[in-house]
């Protein structure tokens, strides 16, 4: 069984009289263990896709099955359950807590969590020693570097130890060499047996996945396999 | 516990902006103020008119002519009335009447200057049994003598001062044996009280007793009584006592029911009563007019509220898609409201206790009064309730906006 399975999305914006379709009659599997990029211009609907994927949105018409179980079949609370233990979520703007420090950062979804208060602080340290950051842990997040708040933000991801990660343009707000640490990371985090999606309009960043699923105009362009050229056939990409 | 980190979430959304905060909790915190200051003075002014009334002692009984006052035009009629006469103190003093009576003073009320050589004064003066001065308030002269039955019996021309009245009239020479002139009449003293101040609404120091059949006679030219006091055995025969009296002059005046008594008594209990009333009627007033100040105090938070929740979208938005529910929202917003106004209700409790701290030292070293500080520990639970209870309900509102946020448009927020 399919981890994700989108069939015949849609996803119509209702502003008063007029009706801008974002995602059109989309349909694809994810499973588990898969390195997923989902490609395509601004406006083709993927951060629309993403969000309703990641449970953040609900989409108009179609269904969505998460791990077997239709999304319309969840009430609120459920799915910020699911977002909470099962899915990761990785922001082009980071998204911390700017006042807060990276541990408490971390923390941040185990709070939701119901998780006992006692090994919270084992589970962030954890990942933040796995993004590499643990000389960072009480620092403040705004004092970070943008390579260094998004691997926080990669930790936080990881606390709950999700099914899925997403993650939204993670490199849009780096530049290049933190862009490259930061794809490295998620990268890594795919052969440790996570499930990857990655919504992104470079094909460079894509190209870090096993499969991309290009988007244009709200409809599947394409949805291939990567093959990979070479053992480190992504090195020079981010040079630009 | 999830409740503890929404609480340092809650601190650090303050923390933020500690100037807004401040400015937010100011109205919370006069009014915070207001209430301790009004429910610490408020206490403060019961203790000392209910320790006032107290000197007088609860096993006294007074008897004033007239119906019983029921507004301030009503007082004018207990004046005038003259209903107490002699023949109502014999009945009251037979055993067979009223069995609980020890003692029993007549008083009527002179008003006039009195002189001395050129020094003239306006005293409060009373025609009165002086030695019943000693049982109920236990004071006695300190120079003299208080003037004696015998002197009531032959209606003498005797007084016994107050010791302002004393230096007024003397300066620093000796009073006794000295004629003072009331109504240009001449009466020797033959006793000065020790400065004693304010004793159950009376100015001690700026009384003259006179003997009241003397008064009577001599001052006023009346036959009636402005008041009687009566002493029972003790306190807990006070109101068989009142039965008694009521009775008895029931049968001496010839009335029939209680709706036509000409006179009323008074008790200490009644007194106390009175007082517990109108304090009670004016701290509701005065907690009233709070009450709409920390109303107004209360959509000031609203109003930071929503500005707070509007600001923090993205942070809304972060936190449901990390996970948290329509109900961790609310909560940490409903939280940091209620810790707004509570932080702004501690710092009221501490200037409320301070101010009335403060005030009740004025009054009592520049105003003489013997003004009590007492600051009940309801009242800081008030304090604390009151405010809590406004952040309560005026972050309701705000922290179902917040909760209402979807994730997505939480998080293209800029």
């Amino acid at each position: 069984m399919a981890l994700l399975e989108v069939k015949n999305v849609e996803k119509v914006y209702i502003d008063g009289e007029v009706k801008t379709p974002a995602v059109k009659d989309v349909s694809f599997a994810i499973e588990r263990g898969e390195f997923v990029s989902i490609m395509g211009p601004s406006g083709s609907g993927k951060s629309t896709l993403l969000h309703i994927i990641g449970f953040l949105d609900r989409q108009t018409n179609g269904q969505y099955f998460f791990d077997g179980k239709a999304m319309d079949d969840y009430s609120e609370d459920g799915l910020a359950h699911i977002r909470n233990k099962k899915m990761g979520f990785i922001f082009q703007s980071f998204n911390l807590l700017p006042r807060a420090t990276v541990l408490e950062n971390v923390k941040l979804p185990l709070l939701y969590s119901g998780t006992k208060e006692d090994l919270w602080d084992d589970m962030a340290r954890k990942a933040i020693e796995s993004v590499g950051l643990s000389h960072r842990t009480n620092h403040i997040a705004a004092k970070l570097s943008g390579g260094e708040k998004q691997r926080v933000a990669i930790a936080r991801a990881l606390v709950n130890d999700p099914n899925v990660i997403f993650a939204d343009e993670p490199t849009g707000n780096l530049d290049s060499k933190s862009g490259e640490q930061v794809m490295e990371m998620i990268k890594k985090l795919h052969d440790e047996g996570h499930t990857v999606i990655l919504i992104t309009h470079e094909t460079y960043t894509a190209e870090y996945a096993n499969r991309i699923i290009k988007l244009y105009d709200g409809l599947v362009e394409s949805d291939e396999k990567v093959i990979r050229r070479t053992n480190n056939g992504n090195n020079g990409h981010f040079s630009k | 516990m999830i409740f503890r980190h929404l609480l340092t979430a809650s601190f650090v959304g303050i923390k933020t902006h500690k100037t807004r905060s401040a400015l937010t909790i100011l109205g919370i915190v006069i009014g915070i103020t207001s209430i301790m200051m009004i429910v610490s003075i408020g206490h403060g002014a019961e203790d000392l008119i209910l320790k006032e009334i107290g000197g007088m002692g609860a096993d006294m009984v007074v008897i004033r002519p007239g119906k019983e006052p029921t507004g301030p035009s009503d007082l004018a009629d207990t004046l005038f009335a003259d209903s107490l006469k002699k023949s109502d103190i014999s009945a009251l003093k037979k055993k067979s009447n009223v069995p609980e009576l020890v003692d029993i003073a007549p008083a009527v009320i002179v008003t006039g200057t009195v002189s001395y050589k050129g020094e003239t004064y306006r005293p409060q003066m009373f025609g009165w049994v002086a030695e019943f001065m000693g049982k109920t308030f236990n004071i006695y002269p300190e120079e003299g003598v208080f003037f004696s039955e015998d002197d009531i019996k032959r209606r003498a021309s005797v007084v016994v001062i107050g010791h302002k009245v004393k230096e007024e009239l003397f300066g620093m020479s000796d009073a006794l044996g000295k004629n003072i002139k009331i109504k240009d009449r001449n009466f020797k003293v033959v006793g000065v009280f020790p400065k004693k101040g304010q004793v159950a609404f009376l100015d001690i120091d700026e009384v003259i007793i006179i003997p009241y059949t003397t008064a009577q006679a001599y001052l006023l030219g009346i036959d009636h009584f402005h008041e009687v006091m009566v002493k029972a055995t003790s306190a807990d025969v006070v109101n068989r006592t009142v039965q008694d009296i009521e009775l008895t002059l029931r049968g001496t005046h010839n009335i029939t029911g209680s709706e036509k008594d000409d006179f009323y008594v008074v008790t200490q209990q009644g007194l106390v009563d009175q007082v517990k009333t109108i304090l009670g009627i004016l701290t509701a007033f005065l907690s009233s007019v709070v009450a709409i100040s920390l109303v107004v105090a209360g959509i000031g938070v609203m109003n930071i509220m929503l500005v707070s929740v509007t600001e923090r979208t993205r942070e809304i938005g972060l936190r449901k898609a990390l996970g948290a529910t329509n109900k961790d929202i609310s909560t940490q917003f409903i939280l940091e409201a209620v810790i707004l106004t509570g932080v702004g209700g501690l710092i009221g409790i501490f200037f409320g206790a301070v101010l009335s701290f403060l005030i009740s030292v004025i009054l009592t070293n520049f105003f003489a009064l013997d003004w009590p500080f007492s600051f009940p520990l309801f009242a800081a639970a008030l304090g604390i309730g009151v405010s809590s209870l406004v952040g309560l309900i005026f972050g309701i509102y705000p922290a179902k906006q917040a909760a209402k946020k979807s994730p997505i448009e939480a998080l293209r927020y800029e």
